[in-house]
């Protein structure tokens, strides 16, 4: 599959997107905790009932994947809505990729009756059925849902696709290899994304993984397995087009392998005292957006005024969102206890 | 249902015969229905509870699938959401721990948590119980570690029309159901020591018997004893003798459903009776037994005595069949229970 100069600046456009909704969310979050700190030295504390002026709005942990939003963008691109995409704890850029609206997830980070799903789910269950998204905090666990997807797709003969991301770390689940095993076995329509950030939170793939480079797993299951780079555009983005032509024509499951790069910490507020001294900033330097959007500015596919564009109505849709979040009303506590059957 | 296996017109069919049933009706009426599972095609099922539906519907819709419980519930959990409704079995109860993620933390969650945009039309079809006494790791009940779970329905029928009733209204049902069958029934009704009432007469074409709502198995009026799936007959058989020797009357209930729990049934049972007693071969601590109990007692419906429990011990379960049998619900353990509640109140005239 080829791509072309619009498919290019869509795969940009979808990360510029990402990259401004969880900078500004983590801004956003940064505030909040600030201001919980002069209550509590911390936020959300084991006292927050006594002192709700200090309660933020945004519960729990925030993982951003600033630095890695190319794979998700790129492998979009190639996907219809019909077609299943599943994510981790870290997949704001998925779901943005995907076709999930920032207000929806905004509201759902935000506990409100609009978030995606009523405010039951939250940032590790963000579940759009409309665009056939979803993630997981648990750890490589929709490696298996992945597959039935595939199987049903298969199954009612359309020419629909299943795709899944875990990170390095999480390619050491079992139930990743029992997943690719299956997926190969059955040759199900499936793509297996491992976003290769080199770290599982604090431990580097060196200390988890017993080989290098994750693609090789592949072999041991017969089906075609790619490491890419994700510092050159069109090699990811071809390289996401073969995989998703392969498993649409039939031919089976596909491992893709994205070396990329996390620049913030595994959640906010972890300094990343953990990675050796220079490691950090030589990452930034590596940030595939920036080296992105220098390449379109260079070949001329994107102009500066493009670029101004896309960040203002970026930063409008954000910004709309959490508007919109914020003037949402919380769920009725009544149906607290509602809807845990058909 | 009270039909009887001595009328002559009863029809007999052991309860894995009357899940083959339900099965194949299940897949002829509804091209969607798939079962997947270790050795449920070709072999037909460790138990024979899935034999001939592979020769009937085929390898597209019975899937033999490698050892991978994780994956291939996962895969049953993801094509339940794009309008297949599979069956998946776990062969024994005893190996959940190598599915729980996906059990626990997707398909028990995900219709809730979705506020009720995806729902997961899934039966879990296992087994359970300690017939041929193998041992900790092939022998649990663990009604209590899946009825624990918010999101899960839960059924455990006792005999062959229960089976298949309940197994249609499994497969049927739009929600995640786990249904139990227990080893020592599959034979019924020609398993031996098994009385005639298990025999009951199970009728060709499809039906349903309703989740959540329990049976009272023999009436009475002294004592209400509430089971389960195999510990029914257990009951069931000391009941008849107490009937015969010290003219004890003891009211059967078979929960049907652990999840979701007749309560009111128990109730109205232990209103006429005034004891309790509460017969689980799962382990006791934290379990089922004690949540009935606790009902029970919060319901406010005066009892004559307090409310017992016989359970399994909170031990693995022993390997050998000595050990096994002392700490384990049984027939003269119920016996002894019951007429620990009764017989001091008679003989003090109450």
């Amino acid at each position: 599959m080829s791509s072309n100069d619009e498919q290019l600046r869509t795969v940009v456009r979808t990360m510029i997107r990402a990259r401004i909704f969880e900078e500004s969310l983590g801004d956003e979050f940064a505030k909040q905790r600030e201001h919980a700190k002069r209550a509590f030295g911390g936020r959300n504390g084991a006292f927050e009932d006594h002192n709700a002026e200090y309660t933020i709005p945004i519960q729990g942990n925030i993982e951003l994947s600033i630095g890695q939003e190319a794979a998700a963008a790129a492998l979009c691109s190639w996907l219809n809505t019909d077609d299943y995409a599943a994510g981790t704890h870290r997949s704001h850029a998925l779901a943005i990729a995907k076709g999930v609206r920032m207000d929806r997830i905004l509201a759902e980070i935000y506990g409100r009756a609009t978030g995606l799903v009523g405010g039951r789910g939250g940032d590790f269950m963000l579940n759009d059925p409309d665009v056939n998204f979803e993630n997981s905090a648990i750890m490589a666990q929709l490696t298996g849902v992945a597959l039935g997807h595939a199987f049903a797709h298969r199954r009612q003969s359309s020419s629909g696709i299943a795709a899944v991301f875990i990170g390095d770390g999480a390619s050491n689940q079992g139930i990743v290899h029992e997943a690719m095993n299956l997926a190969a076995l059955w040759a199900l329509p499936v793509i297996f994304v491992i976003e290769d950030n080199g770290y599982a939170i604090s431990t580097e793939r060196a200390r988890s993984s017993s080989v290098e480079d994750l693609a090789v797993r592949a072999l041991a299951y017969g089906m075609p397995g790619r490491s890419l780079d994700d510092s050159s555009l069109n090699e990811i983005v071809e390289g996401f087009g073969s995989a998703v032509a392969r498993a649409r024509s039939g031919a089976g499951p596909g491992l893709v392998v994205v070396h990329t790069h996390r620049l913030r910490g595994a959640f906010e507020g972890d300094n990343q005292s953990y990675r050796p001294a220079g490691e950090l900033e030589r990452e930034a330097r590596r940030d595939a957006l920036a080296l992105y959007v220098e390449d379109l500015l260079s070949r001329g596919i994107i102009d500066a005024v493009w670029l101004d564009e896309a960040r203002s109505a970026a930063i409008r849709e954000f910004e709309e969102g959490l508007s919109l979040a914020e003037a949402s009303p919380y769920p009725d506590p009544a149906t607290a206890q509602e809807g845990l059957f058909a | 249902m009270t039909c009887n296996a001595s009328e002559p017109t009863a029809r007999q069919l052991t309860l894995s015969d009357a899940m083959v049933e339900a099965l194949d009706q299940e897949m002829l009426d509804d091209g969607d229905v798939i079962l997947l599972g270790e050795d449920v095609g070709r072999m037909g099922g460790v138990a024979g509870q899935t034999r001939g539906l592979f020769a009937r519907h085929g390898p597209e819709r019975v899937l033999d699938t490698p050892i991978s419980e994780a994956a291939f519930f996962g895969l049953a959990a993801g094509a339940a959401q794009r309008g297949l409704r599979p069956v998946v079995e776990l062969m024994r109860v005893d190996f959940a721990g190598v599915a729980m993620d996906q059990i626990l933390n997707y398909i028990a969650k995900i219709g809730y948590c979705t506020g009720g945009k995806r729902r997961v039309p899934l039966t879990i079809m296992t087994q359970v119980g300690n017939p041929l006494r193998q041992g900790a790791v092939h022998a649990q009940t663990l009604y209590g570690m899946f009825s624990h779970i918010p999101g899960l329905k839960v059924v455990a029928p006792s005999n062959s029309y229960d089976a298949k009733g309940l197994l249609h209204a499994s497969v049927r049902c739009d929600d995640p159901v786990v249904y139990f069958f227990h080893s020592s029934l599959l034979s019924i009704p020609y398993g031996s020591g098994l009385e005639t009432w298990t025999a009951i007469s199970v009728p060709e074409q499809a039906y349903q018997i309703p989740l959540g709502v329990a049976r009272t198995a023999r009436e009475g009026s002294d004592v209400t004893v509430v089971s389960a799936s195999y510990t029914v007959h257990d009951c069931l058989r000391v009941a008849q003798q107490l009937a015969k020797e010290s003219g004890i009357s003891c009211e059967v209930v078979d929960l049907r459903s652990l999840v979701p729990l007749d309560i009111d049934h128990i109730i109205a049972s232990v209103e006429k009776t005034g004891r309790l007693l509460v017969v689980d071969e799962d382990y006791g601590f934290a379990g089922l037994s004690g949540e009935i109990v606790a009902q029970v007692c919060e319901s406010g419906v005066p009892l004559r005595q307090p409310p017992r429990r016989l359970t399994r011990r909170h031990v693995p379960i022993p390997y050998s069949r000595v050990l096994d049998d002392a700490v384990r619900p049984s027939v003269s353990r119920i016996k002894e229970c019951i007429c620990g509640m009764v017989e001091p109140a008679r003989a003090a005239g109450r």
